[in-house]
């Protein structure tokens, strides 16, 4: 008993559990950073400090942008963390990461050998690097797709969208009100489908897929800290391989770039023989990746032909699709599409969840980037959050002064303009009084306006209602009145895009009358 | 070699011999199985409801106005630049909150938050009057005070840009955020029927309406009786087809113990929304009084309306609410340095 608790107290102190320790520690400030993301916490905390710190979200917009925008730059501080200690980003750091460690720790449904075998390394495990590349040339065309799969971009918008929201309807506090998001479902499925697959392989995702992964890889090629295995203490019972998060395979020689830094090889081999320190003999080591060289043409290759392809759909040349209307202090279509990561951060920050994830409405490039819905909610008149909280730049940041404007020297920001649906509005197609749209329209003087007009009812009775109507010099598109519009659903007032500020051409008015 | 079979092992040919116990289990089980099912579509079965609709019995609301000495008069209206000492001049005058506020009671301040705006834009009562009012009640021993209203913006927003957040913490009172569920069916005496309404208006042993005088296009002034609009949850944008009568039916569910009107600063235009600071004025005033039309009569004034003309003040008088001629009151000006 003695010898076993002497054991366990060495244990405590072993790499394993410093991991353990840092792992804890980020995936609560992950979780912290996200939930303190709303207008009551967002002053007094690096709410995007994640999102800042992923290379892949700084090098796949810096590509297709041309800059690597403001708190970005922190990237380099993973870069340079992983020059030094090695992929630890994906075990240490990443919640995503963290959380397929933990799917893949609990107790396992495999045998003890098929997990071993299940985790040495394969081929397919190559395909991260492909992804990136593919992703990586689309970004160098301007079409910024890397957040798709970048693992920070996409647990952010899953938790933004589906966990977040669960959680509050299970009970927990995290929203003043319940959110809603449309579509919100088939973002979870991935996630879901994500963690599900750490049942089967081990950390799937980590090992096959992750185009961050496979970043920080290529840069984990010249770490100073390395994995080093004794080959003359290996008796080859491979106990190493069977704790392996990574699947860099120990038993054999170390594939560094492959070796996430779970470090369960240490402590696993019973020989002592599995260590980690500064420039161990290369002789051990794989190196890798060894790309193959057709399917490397293959992967430039298809992003070559997606470029131009994504293209086709009319939402991001045109910016056609009335119903895109994006939030205050967006880019205009093009340069939005070439900075949005789609982490859904916006959405997260939103005081009133009028930021949804877009299906197709933006063609397949804006997939899952934020679209207001005034269905749903409203543009807070004087609200910045969203512009405060996106870590590229694609809604640029701006103060709420920028956003009512100082007419007639600077025009308040529009996001589009409403319009009257006299069919389906009370006072214009059913002689009863109403004027909800012109009592909540924000904008001093209104843009709304009406005038007492005598109207003849059914009952061919003289009424006199309030006509309601717009001026679209006025208007910001803020959605407030079709929000509220006692019609509903679809509302006797919907805002479209035209008219919105970010925008040259997408306008009605000629600007200097 | 073949491992040797068990006897049991070997199939048998035909049925086997009936065993009276696995019969009896197996009868049983089946019984068993019957009788639940039976049973639950006995218990559940209904032949003309499709689902069981709770019953949930409607709340109301009190009469919170309450009698008072004779000698307390009956309206003030102090005027000066310090909007917290015109609360404590006015009470004062009025000879303290003692006689509407007893030892125990739970007393709901209801400020007018209803839009994201600051309180220069003068969009929402100014935080001042009511931190003063929260101290007044806590003076008189109420055992708690609630500031609460039913915001149209962000109600989180709303709170904290217009101060009352702030106030209502300073002062030590409770604020309430309403959440859906809260809201209980309460029916409004007359054609409105049944709405939801926030829980302390129902549960308040004491109410205190503390409007902000402000232009609106369809009621010409939103004042103390529009205020009880933030009562409600539901669709109650609807309401604007009838306002004249939904304002004064929800007047009449209404019953305040005082009404405060807040004319510190005067949302002239562009109401009820405001935005701009060339939409303000300064009032420098305020307005006490147990006669909620009275208020709203002395406040439609201020905001260059005539309260005779205004149809939702008549209906309130109608009702029998209070008086329109606030000078038959004859109220007590004082000024307040």
């Amino acid at each position: 008993v003695a010898k076993k608790r002497k054991l366990a107290l060495r244990n405590l102190g072993s790499w394993r559990n410093i991991r353990r320790l840092y792992q804890v520690f980020f995936f609560l400030l992950f979780f912290g950073l996200l939930f303190g993301s709303s207008y009551r916490y967002i002053k007094a905390i690096p709410v995007s400090l994640f999102l800042e710190a992923d290379p892949l979200l700084a090098l796949g917009s810096a590509l297709a942008s041309k800059v690597v925008f403001a708190g970005m730059a922190l990237s380099l501080v993973v870069v340079l963390i992983t020059l030094i200690f090695g992929r630890v980003f994906c075990s240490w750091i990443c919640p995503l990461g963290i959380m397929n460690h933990v799917m893949s720790a609990l107790p396992s449904i495999l045998k003890k050998r098929q997990r071993m075998l299940s985790n040495e390394w394969r081929p397919i495990y190559q395909t991260k690097y492909y992804v990136l590349i593919a992703f990586l040339v689309l970004s160098a065309f301007g079409v910024l797709q890397v957040g798709l799969l970048d693992p920070i971009a996409l647990t952010v918008r899953t938790f933004a969208v589906s966990v977040f929201p669960s959680l509050q309807q299970a009970g927990a506090p995290i929203y003043a009100a319940q959110p809603y998001y449309e579509g919100g479902w088939l973002i979870a499925v991935v996630f879901v489908l994500i963690l599900a697959a750490n049942r089967f392989v081990m950390r799937l995702w980590c090992r096959m897929l992750c185009p961050l992964g496979g970043l920080l890889g290529l840069i984990a090629k010249f770490s100073l800290f390395r994995i080093h295995k004794d080959p003359r203490a290996c008796l080859g019972c491979h106990k190493c391989t069977e704790a392996c998060h990574g699947a860099c395979d120990p038993h054999e020689k170390i594939r560094t770039s492959d070796c996430v830094m779970c470090l369960n090889c240490i402590s696993a081999c019973p020989q002592g023989g599995v260590s980690y320190g500064l420039l161990p003999n290369p002789d051990n080591e794989t190196l890798a990746p060894n790309l193959a060289r057709r399917k490397t043409i293959a992967a430039v290759a298809s992003g070559l032909v997606l470029a131009p392809a994504l293209r086709t759909s009319h939402g991001v040349v045109k910016g056609a699709n009335h119903d895109v209307i994006r939030p205050p202090g967006s880019l205009d279509e093009r340069d939005f599409a070439a900075k949005c990561v789609k982490c859904g951060a916006c959405i997260k920050v939103c005081p009133t969840g009028v930021l949804q994830p877009a299906a197709l409405e933006a063609g397949f490039e804006g997939l899952w980037t934020p679209i207001l819905r005034y269905d749903v909610g409203w543009c807070t008149h004087t609200c910045t959050l969203c512009g405060d909280v996106c870590p590229t730049g694609a809604i640029k940041p701006i103060t709420a002064r920028d956003r009512v404007g100082d007419p007639p020297d600077k025009d308040p920001i529009s996001l589009g303009t409403a319009f009257f649906d006299r069919g389906r509005c009370l006072p214009w197609a059913m002689a009863r009084p109403c004027i909800v749209c012109e009592e909540v329209c924000p904008t001093s003087p209104k843009a709304i306006w009406v005038e007492d007009t005598e109207v003849t009812n059914r009952e061919g009775k003289k009424v006199k209602v309030m006509l309601p109507y717009l001026d679209p010099k006025k208007c910001i598109g803020c959605g407030i009145c079709q929000n509220r519009c006692p019609v509903g659903g679809k509302a006797a007032i919907r805002v479209s895009s035209v008219g919105e500020t970010r925008s040259p051409n997408n306008q009605i008015l000629i600007k200097s009358y | 070699v073949t491992p040797k079979k068990r006897a049991n092992d070997e199939p048998k040919a035909g049925p086997q011999d009936p065993d009276r116990r696995r019969v009896i289990k197996r009868v049983a089980a089946a019984a068993m199985v019957a009788g639940a099912a039976g049973g639950g579509t006995y218990a559940f079965y209904d032949a003309k409801e499709p689902v069981r609709t709770r019953a949930t019995k409607d709340r109301t609301v009190p009469d919170h106005r309450v009698k008072v000495p004779a000698a307390t008069p009956k309206m003030i209206i102090a005027r000066g630049k310090d909007p917290t000492k015109n609360v404590e001049a006015a009470l004062k005058r009025l000879g303290g909150l003692g006689p509407f506020i007893k030892k125990g009671d739970v007393v709901l301040i209801k400020p007018n938050v209803g839009w994201d705006r600051m309180p220069t834009q003068a969009a929402n009562t100014n935080p001042l009057v009511v931190g003063a009012l929260i101290r007044a009640c806590q003076a008189a021993g109420a055992e708690k005070v609630i500031v609460t209203d039913h915001p149209v913006n962000d109600p989180e927003r709303c709170f904290d840009r217009s101060g009352i957040k702030a106030a209502t913490q300073e002062a030590g009172a409770t604020l309430a955020v309403p959440t859906e569920a809260e809201f209980h069916m309460v029916q409004i005496p007359g054609k409105l029927g049944r709405w939801p309404v926030f829980e302390p208006f129902i549960t308040a042993t004491k109410i205190i309406n503390v409007p902000i005088a402000k232009h609106h296009m369809l009621t010409r002034a939103t004042l103390g009786m529009k205020n009880w609009y933030g009562i409600l949850g539901g669709r109650r944008n609807q309401l604007h087809q009838r306002i004249d009568d939904s304002v004064a039916e929800l007047a009449f569910l209404m019953k305040p113990t005082l009404t405060v009107m807040d004319a510190t600063r005067l949302l002239m235009r562009n109401g009820p929304t405001g935005g701009s600071l060339a939409d303000v004025k300064p009032g420098d005033a305020l307005a006490v009084s147990q006669d909620p039309v009275a208020v709203d009569a002395w406040a439609a004034e201020l905001l260059g309306a005539e309260p005779g003309e205004l149809a939702w003040l008549q209906k309130g008088e109608q009702k029998k609410l209070g008086v329109i001629d606030y000078k038959s009151l004859s109220p007590i000006e004082i000024k307040v340095s």
